[in-house]
């Protein structure tokens, strides 16, 4: 079930009335219907994996309890390493035995040797790069003390499956969910209504931006090679405002569909693409996960490395990146693009300008430094994303080839798209972007409003908001969203 | 305590390049605008430096403000 | 709560409004006209004709409604569909045409070996869908089978604007840039063959009904005549020219026969001057302008069709 369709549509409406008047102020029921429901959102995709939810949430329950009821060290340690070889054992397997056996088998051929590692068709249950991580940090912090282990099952196994987050994100830790779980959920009008204004604005990503820039990258991106070298660059600088917006968008409808439900969830995205430096970048961009990553990969590193000085602090970022790529699934594409992006931190640290965080002024004004700034990490980060996109690192670095021709100042050719849809689109994408820049110290592109209109210029632009994303919803049938397949 | 303290903030305005760094017991990282995951090892790095001293992996991740950390240098201090 | 559930159903309430309005607007701004020039249900009502001119594509591009009418001195309307040769089609449009017209003294059918019989229940023939998706929105009992062919469900009759955005008719019915496509009432292609874009192949001959699909051709056909019957229209069946290379002897005498058998006349059109040649072509199945004139000026001096309208029903 995809946010933007009319079973959760109707699911949802029937959820919510559900949970605020059939079960009010009476928290267990609450929890037990979430858990039922996200379950249930769950199944209505993949029943057939539901079994391995289950069986995952149990065991890290089981084991939360037994590893804070433990006395020594070393038992802690122990039943720790088993959480964290199913979390990661079971990523690894479902989502990257066959390509680490496919590579072996290259390998094993490259050297001449005659032996075949058998592959395994697996489906990897929806969500589980998701899901896993709330489990691995979980089992973390009850380890280092950072969390009391949860001793009520339901809220532990709903905190695993909480049904917004569920198939994308954000990937909340146990420290910021579980709490908002054990404790009651009041109705805040205020809070209700700017989740319906982030879930507006996340389909107005999703509907208008992600899904009609996909019209044009995705055609390109197929016949890269046949078409003038003007027609990838329109595509290459298209797909990151369509990443971001598919991503986001999703992000938005979560965190809005958990505030209706009285919960303030992780927020996943501040704004990337003003940000001034490729660290910066990291840090608004899919913030969940780079918080996780820090965390539980890149701070043990650098304190690990620490010796080394910049030389470790260097190896623990290009490890942790790299690690990110990986973690977005199992092809070299991944790997490189994590890397690519680590070693885009050497010239921060080498400055040592990479902690320095940019206050916007008080007026809102840009300098052109500032500016440029802007356009230099968009544009490192658009060079990344071609290697993302690609369907392998070869096809990545021919594309770039084909990319660097004469052709570029060619007409472009984008089939089955008109100019005036190009024209309508790009006006999209500026509204789009000019919003968030008005926005950029907010939550969501919709939250300055509040001030600035009165409420009558405010419901147009929400009408017509809402028309647009109807608009392109019934044109374009469903398109899945990008990070759903992590 | 308030002595180190005093010396921990002169690290803390040399490491994060800001003079109008003042840090108290109960201050964390998310009161300090500049430190953060990646500032948080180089300042760790002059602390020991500066106190000849050297934590463990666990004692740095269990610190959640100042004061906690402090107590982790004055152990280490009393044990030399 | 109260306060949260009350404002988001104005909002909402609001939001259908608008939409309403929209497409209310676009009802009205479109009505009695054609958006893309396909659409013709509406703007054939009240034209009682004598003659209407039915079938595929090969009705729609071959028929030039103007030579009916100054030859035979029939007043004449062409509602061929584009892509369908099923004569359920014409039959759907046919009586869509009837709810909204004077019965006509004569009707032509095209037949040939393209035809097939239809089946409302399994229909999968979608050419032309978006062209409909105008008439979707709370459909009139008139359309109703015309919009059961072409599967239409019930968000995009009962839901506002959902239909038209959908099928991308949008735009088209606002500007309507489109309505004026074919300004002779009949398909009438300026192009000559672009052989790189239609190659000469006998490809086409794939579409050929097969022997055993007689039986239920004969049965649709027969049904298509006894509602001729019912409303007192004379009906002719009329072969147009193909290509050669999509001709063969056996497969063309089909039609023929079946009409015979029918009783229903049918007249062969399929002339082999014309066949032959690329010029008269835009594709191996549809004649271009040229070929239309060339065909008009042998069905002229067709006796069987003169004679066909001079006898009074």
């Amino acid at each position: 079930m995809i946010f933007n369709s009319i079973p959760f549509v109707l699911f949802f409406s029937l959820f919510f009335a559900l949970y605020w008047w059939v079960f009010p102020k009476n928290r267990k029921a609450q929890n037990i219907l979430l858990l039922l429901g996200s379950y249930f959102f769950y199944a209505w995709t993949d029943w057939k994996l539901l079994g391995f939810i289950i069986a995952v949430s149990a065991l890290n329950f089981y084991l939360g309890l037994k590893i804070q009821q433990a006395t020594v060290d070393h038992t802690k340690r122990w039943l720790s390493y088993i959480g964290l070889t199913q979390g990661i054992g079971g990523l690894l397997f479902c989502k990257y035995y066959n390509f680490f056996s496919n590579s072996f088998n290259e390998l094993f051929q490259a050297l001449g040797l005659q032996i075949l590692w058998p592959t395994l068709s697996i489906i990897a249950p929806l969500g589980i790069s998701f899901f896993t991580f709330r489990t691995i940090s979980y089992i973390l912090d009850v380890r280092n003390g950072k969390t009391k282990a949860v001793d009520d099952g339901v809220v532990f196994f709903s905190y695993v499956a909480f049904f917004p987050s569920l198939l994308s994100g954000p990937i909340d830790k146990a420290r910021t969910l579980v709490p908002q779980l054990e404790k009651n959920r009041h109705f805040e009008y205020a809070s209700a209504v700017d989740g319906l204004r982030q879930i507006l604005w996340g389909l107005f990503k999703k509907v208008v931006i992600a899904n009609n820039c996909a019209l044009i990258t995705q055609d390109v991106f197929t016949h890269y090679q046949e078409l003038p070298a003007s027609s990838l660059l329109i595509a290459m600088l298209l797909y990151p405002f369509q990443i971001y917006a598919d991503f986001s968008g999703y992000s938005d409808m979560a965190i809005g569909m958990a505030r209706l439900l009285g919960f303030e969830i992780t927020k996943n995205f501040d704004f990337p693409y003003f940000s001034q430096n490729i660290a910066e970048f990291w840090r608004k961009w899919h913030m969940s996960l780079t918080s996780w990553f820090t965390e539980y990969v890149f701070t043990p590193l650098s304190i690990y490395f620490r010796d080394w000085d910049n030389k470790g602090l260097f190896l623990a970022v290009l490890i942790n990146f790299t690690v990110v790529g990986i973690w977005h699934g199992a092809n070299w594409t991944y790997i490189l693009f994590g890397f690519l992006n680590g070693l885009y931190f050497v010239p921060l640290i080498i400055k040592g300008t990479m902690n320095k965080k940019k206050k916007w002024h008080k007026n809102g004004s840009l300098t052109g430094l500032e500016f440029f700034n802007i356009l230099k990490t968009f544009g490192l980060v658009t060079v990344t994303f071609v290697i993302f996109k690609s369907e392998s690192v070869t096809q990545a670095f021919d594309f770039y080839r084909c990319l660097i021709d004469k052709s570029l100042f060619k007409v472009p050719v984008l089939h089955g798209i008109s100019m005036l849809f190009l024209l309508g689109l790009l006006s999209y994408i500026a509204f789009f972007m000019g919003m968030e820049w008005q926005a950029k110290n907010k939550n969501h592109a919709l939250d300055f409003l509040e001030n600035k209109m009165n409420v009558w210029a405010r419901k147009t632009l929400y009408l017509f908001l809402a028309f647009v994303i109807f608009y392109f919803s019934s044109m374009v049938t469903n398109q899945d969203f990008i990070y759903i397949q992590f | 305590m308030k002595e180190l303290l005093a010396q921990v903030n002169e690290i803390f305005i040399d490491v994060l390049d800001n003079e109008d760094i003042v840090l108290s017991e109960t201050t964390s990282a998310n009161d300090v605008d500049e430190w953060d995951s990646l500032s948080h090892i180089q300042l760790i790095v002059a602390i020991e430096r500066h106190f000849k001293i050297r934590f463990t992996s666990k004692e740095i991740q269990s610190w959640n403000n100042i004061g906690e950390m402090l107590t982790s240098i004055q152990d280490k201090l009393n044990q030399n | 709560m109260k306060r949260f559930i009350l404002n988001t159903l104005k909002l909402a309430i609001l939001f259908t409004g608008m939409v309403y309005l929209i497409q209310w607007g676009i009802s009205y701004r479109i009505s009695g006209k054609t958006v893309t020039g396909y659409d013709t249900l509406e703007c054939t009502e009240n034209v009682n004709a004598d003659l209407v001119l039915l079938g595929s594509s090969r009705c729609w591009a071959h028929f030039d409604p103007e030579f009916f009418q100054s030859n035979y001195r029939v007043k004449t309307v062409n509602i061929g569909m584009n892509g369908h040769p099923d004569i359920l089609a014409s039959h759907l449009r046919f009586e869509n045409y009837l709810a909204r017209n004077k019965a006509p003294k004569y009707a032509i059918l095209t037949m040939d070996p393209f035809v097939s019989a239809g089946n409302l229940k399994k229909n999968s023939n979608m050419v032309n869908k978006n062209d409909y998706a105008r008439f979707a929105f709370m459909p009139n009992t008139m359309d109703e089978p015309l919009l059961q062919y072409f599967k239409f469900d019930a968000a995009e009759r009962y839901v506002p604007l959902y239909a038209l955005c959908k099928y991308q008719m949008f735009w088209d019915c606002i500007t309507l840039n489109k309505s004026d496509s074919f300004p002779k009432g009949f398909e009438l292609n300026d192009e000559e063959w672009d052989t790189l874009k239609y190659p000469i192949t006998s490809e086409n001959k794939k579409y050929f009904f097969k022997e055993s699909d007689i039986p239920d051709i004969k049965k649709a056909l027969m049904q298509f005549k006894q509602l001729c019957q019912k409303h007192q229209v004379k009906l002719l069946c009329i072969q147009t020219p193909t290509y050669k290379a999509v001709y063969d002897s056996k497969s063309f005498n089909w039609p023929g026969a079946i009409c015979r058998e029918l009783n229903i006349p049918f007249f062969d059109a399929n002339y082999e001057a014309i066949r032959n040649k690329t010029v008269y072509f835009y594709n191996t199945n549809h004649l271009n302008r040229t070929g239309v004139l060339e065909m008009n000026s042998r069905l002229k001096n067709a006796q069987q069709l003169t004679d066909f309208f001079k006898i009074n029903p």
